[in-house]
């Protein structure tokens, strides 16, 4: 006969609501998340990274919205894209070299302008991390109207940047700029794009922010102080991402969908940041701007992509350069394959190693570097 | 205050130590005042219609339970409080609608109210009040605790949509929680906060995506992100339920399920059995029951008036266009289940298993398609959406499998795990382990969830159930 259950009491009820606080400060404490996280990645996971130089006149690297102001006289040339832009993977085997920073390709090309123009050209490297062609429109509707007007502008073309929308939080915080939200409404309310809903979610967005954020000045701003002091609470973000991470390399190792898995470029996300990229090159455009697009480099250990999307999405890059009276370049096969690096245990799909920041560099330089001579 | 938040959470807690502290009417009008305080902490400015519309309902209902009082005094009092719910809600799409037919020289000034949050609900629950109480239901009163009716607030904002003879009751005969019902509160609150913040608002990151932009996505993207959109919806909307069936629950009170499995429907109907089950009772014994009952209607009659009936459930839903379409969607389904139902109970049994096999997959991929309708930001968005959808044009995905990886993962957790929770529920508090392991293993969840709702919380996105 099963004996009977025992009646639930306060002080049992209370011995329970010890025990899992007793938890929480041991998972704050162990955090087995990131424990495991670690582990996981010293298995032959290797993400580390070369540093680069990030020169702070020169580099706006990573979720900065508003340019500093370029050296007085000096005309500005931006440069747009993702990570590739200003990450240097390690070659396989490597291990970071604390001592140094790398040079990027967009301080490369800089120095080659400088011997061939010098003291005209002062670069900003504004490549973010997976940004794409919406985001970038985004931002360039500040620097266009609002900020210092860029002599050129040279735009790096990848997968990257076709494979998302939306606005990231970072660049929607613009819009706390009176000025930049009036132009972003005009600009939405006469736009005909299909990333126009993109823009008006962003704003949906950033509102709903504004306003969560204005209601927890009180109650709940000081409950998240007081949880503040949870060690479990304070690692929130790192363990996130060390828990997506693990996701990450479980579908890797038990789905086999790798990082270099083919992949395809179609669909609405293609769509919208093409038009993006069409309405960012016709606003350079009519601001006088001159613009340059290359086709980002593709690691040629690996074939990533479907021919056809991969020649389809190419093609109309080019024809949106070429409409703009632009420049286009195609460096798709321009690193060789000693050049790149090695990321999750292979071949890395989209950063090269310093090697082949010099390749890009040069390669820019030889097309366009005499079309900047004054 | 929005429930997935630390203040809703102290909230509760202070209000769980008051009930458990305070007896008698002291009690009644605390937690009066405190689910005004709950509606304040939106919008103070719409705490006088809240108390208002209560006011009047319970002086109408008063008036309309008189035995042989004319039936004005019912429809009068219901019409005026649609007029409210029409007014803060449809009057702009109205006046739109309107303006389309004027020259542009005279067109009428939109009215852009600020929809007070919950008032689809709270509204539909007063004109239950004033039907039931026609019918002979009891009179709730006084005036505070009538006032809790519609006002209690773990379910004031989205329901689930209650009836006065089942929250009358336990109102009149005020009951303390125990520590059992109170942990069995706590583990389905727990719940829902796991599912709003981890399932549903990761989800929506994806569909978000999929539906901003104006370019129809390929067939297959359209499938998934109609599936995705209403595997967000159930999650979401469940979870709210969740955390305010598991509030009432800690509080004292028990509130009707709202969910039940809605995707392992066979059919249309059976569906709106499952999927906000308190809103559907209200439709059926308000809208459906009172008008098919009577005799002598053609026998068109019942499939053209569950197209409208449907048709302005969806528009209860949101002033537009897409919810109209939705609902008409669920209202056609429903009719073209009832056409084959003949036909297919003249075949032969076997074939009958597999029509019903083939029944329920069409119901359950109807449905997901007709959700397209519920998310879209237009018409146009939607008919594109659609056309790719059934014409099967583009079977390439054009999303990151991370995405396509975690719709999976949802439906999983819908398949394998909903049910067991709902069984949990469905248990009484005393007997959901309170007792050994199963006691004990609730500290190391509860601080897992702990860790998942400080990992998740920082996208916290309203429900969306918020904005009907």
């Amino acid at each position: 006969m099963a004996p009977a259950a025992r009646a639930l009491t306060w002080p049992r009820f209370g011995a329970l609501a010890a025990a899992t606080l007793a938890v929480v400060v041991f998972l704050g404490w162990a955090n087995p998340i990131a424990a495991l996280a670690g582990a996981t990645f010293k298995a032959g996971n290797s993400t580390e990274t070369q540093a680069v130089k990030r020169d702070p006149r020169h580099h706006d690297l990573e979720n900065r919205s508003q340019l500093p102001r370029p050296e007085a006289g000096k005309k500005l040339i931006v440069f747009i894209g993702t990570s590739q832009q200003f990450s240097a993977s390690l070659p396989e085997g490597a291990r970071p070299d604390s001592s140094r920073e790398v040079p990027v390709s967009s301080d490369l090309f800089l120095q080659k302008l400088e011997e061939r123009a010098p003291g005209v050209y002062t670069a900003y490297n504004v490549g973010a991390p997976n940004q794409t062609f919406v985001e970038a429109l985004w931002r360039s509707l500040y620097w266009f109207k609002l900020g210092h007007r860029p002599h050129a502008l040279i735009l790096q073309a990848a997968f990257d940047g076709f494979r998302k929308v939306g606005v990231r939080p970072e660049f929607q915080e613009l819009l706390a700029q009176p000025a930049f939200a009036d132009i972003e409404a005009e600009f939405e309310r006469t736009s005909t794009g299909s990333y126009r809903m993109q823009f008006a979610s962003a704003r949906q967005e950033f509102e709903q922010r504004r306003l969560e954020v204005s209601s927890e000045n009180g109650a709940e701003a000081l409950l998240r102080r007081g949880l503040g002091h949870l060690p479990l609470y304070q690692t929130r973000e790192t363990t996130r991402a060390d828990l997506l991470g693990l996701l990450y390399s479980a579908r890797v190792k038990f789905l086999g969908i790798k990082p270099t898995s083919k992949r395809h470029i179609v669909g609405a996300p293609v769509a919208s940041n093409l038009d993006a990229l069409r309405d960012l090159l016709r606003l350079a455009r009519s601001y006088g701007t001159r613009v340059y697009v290359y086709n980002g480099p593709v690691n040629p250990k690996l074939s990533m992509f479907y021919e056809d999307e991969y020649r389809a999405t190419v093609d109309a890059v080019r024809a949106a350069a070429l409409d703009a009276s632009g420049e286009f370049l195609d460096l798709g096969g321009a690193v060789p394959e000693g050049e790149w690096g090695y990321w999750m245990g292979g071949p890395d799909p989209i950063h090269f190693a310093e090697q082949g920041h010099f390749t890009v560099a040069r390669r820019l330089d030889e097309a366009w570097g005499t079309s900047f001579v004054p | 205050m929005p429930f997935t938040t630390y203040r809703y959470v102290a909230f509760l807690g202070l209000t769980l130590l008051f009930t458990q502290l305070v007896r008698g009417k002291a009690r009644e009008w605390g937690l009066l005042l405190l689910s005004f305080v709950f509606y304040a902490a939106w919008d103070p400015r719409y705490v006088p219609l809240l108390l208002g519309l209560g006011v009047f309902t319970y002086v109408a209902g008063h008036a309309c339970a008189k035995k042989g009082s004319p039936s004005s005094r019912l429809w009068l009092p219901i019409a005026a409080i649609l007029f409210v719910l029409g007014l803060y809600k449809y009057s702009g799409m109205v006046v739109e609608a309107v303006n389309l037919a004027l020259p542009k020289a005279s067109a009428l000034g939109v009215p852009s109210f600020v929809l007070p949050l919950g008032i689809s609900f709270f509204t539909f629950e007063c004109v239950s009040y004033l039907l039931d109480v026609r019918k002979g239901s009891k009179e709730l009163v006084p005036l505070h605790r009538f006032l809790l009716f519609p006002a209690f607030f773990p379910h004031m904002i989205a329901g689930p949509i209650l009836r006065v003879r089942e929250f009358g009751p336990q109102l009149e005969k005020p009951h303390t929680a125990t520590s059992a019902e109170v942990l069995a509160g706590v583990d389905r609150i727990v719940v829902g906060f796991l599912k709003k913040l981890v399932i549903a608002d990761t989800l929506g990151a994806f569909v978000d995506s999929g539906f901003g932009s104006s370019v129809a996505p390929g067939a297959l993207d359209g499938w998934v992100l109609s599936i995705a959109f209403s595997f967000q919806i159930y999650f979401d909307f469940s979870a709210y339920s969740d955390i305010a069936i598991g509030s009432a629950r800690a509080l004292g009170f028990t509130f009707p399920e709202n969910f039940n499995l809605p995707y392992h429907a066979k059919n249309p109907s059976e569906f709106w059995n499952r999927w906000h089950m308190t809103l559907s009772r209200w439709i059926r014994d308000y809208l459906f029951l009172p008008v098919l009952m009577k005799q002598g209607r053609p026998k068109w009659f019942p499939l053209v008036y569950t197209v409208i009936v449907m048709s302005l459930m969806g528009l209860w839903h949101g002033a537009g266009l897409t919810f109209v379409c939705w609902g008409a969607w669920h209202g056609l389904l429903m009719v073209g289940h009832r056409l084959v139902q003949g036909p297919v109970a003249k075949r032969s049994k076997s074939a009958q298993r597999y029509l019903d096999a083939l029944g329920r997959a069409a119901t359950l991929l109807l449905i997901f398609a007709g959700s397209t309708f519920f998310r879209s930001r237009s018409m146009g968005q939607a008919l594109g959406m659609l056309g790719s959808m059934f014409t099967l044009k583009g079977l390439r995905p054009a999303y990151s499998p991370n995405d396509y990886g975690f719709l999976l993962g949802s439906i999983l957790v819908y398949l394998l795990l909903e049910p067991r929770l709902l069984r949990w529920f469905a248990k009484k508090p005393d007997e959901a382990g309170v007792d050994g392991w199963r006691f004990w293993l609730r500290a190391p969840l509860y601080a897992l969830a702990l860790q998942f709702v400080f990992m998740f919380e920082h996208t916290n996105v309203g429900f969306i159930y918020f904005q009907f």
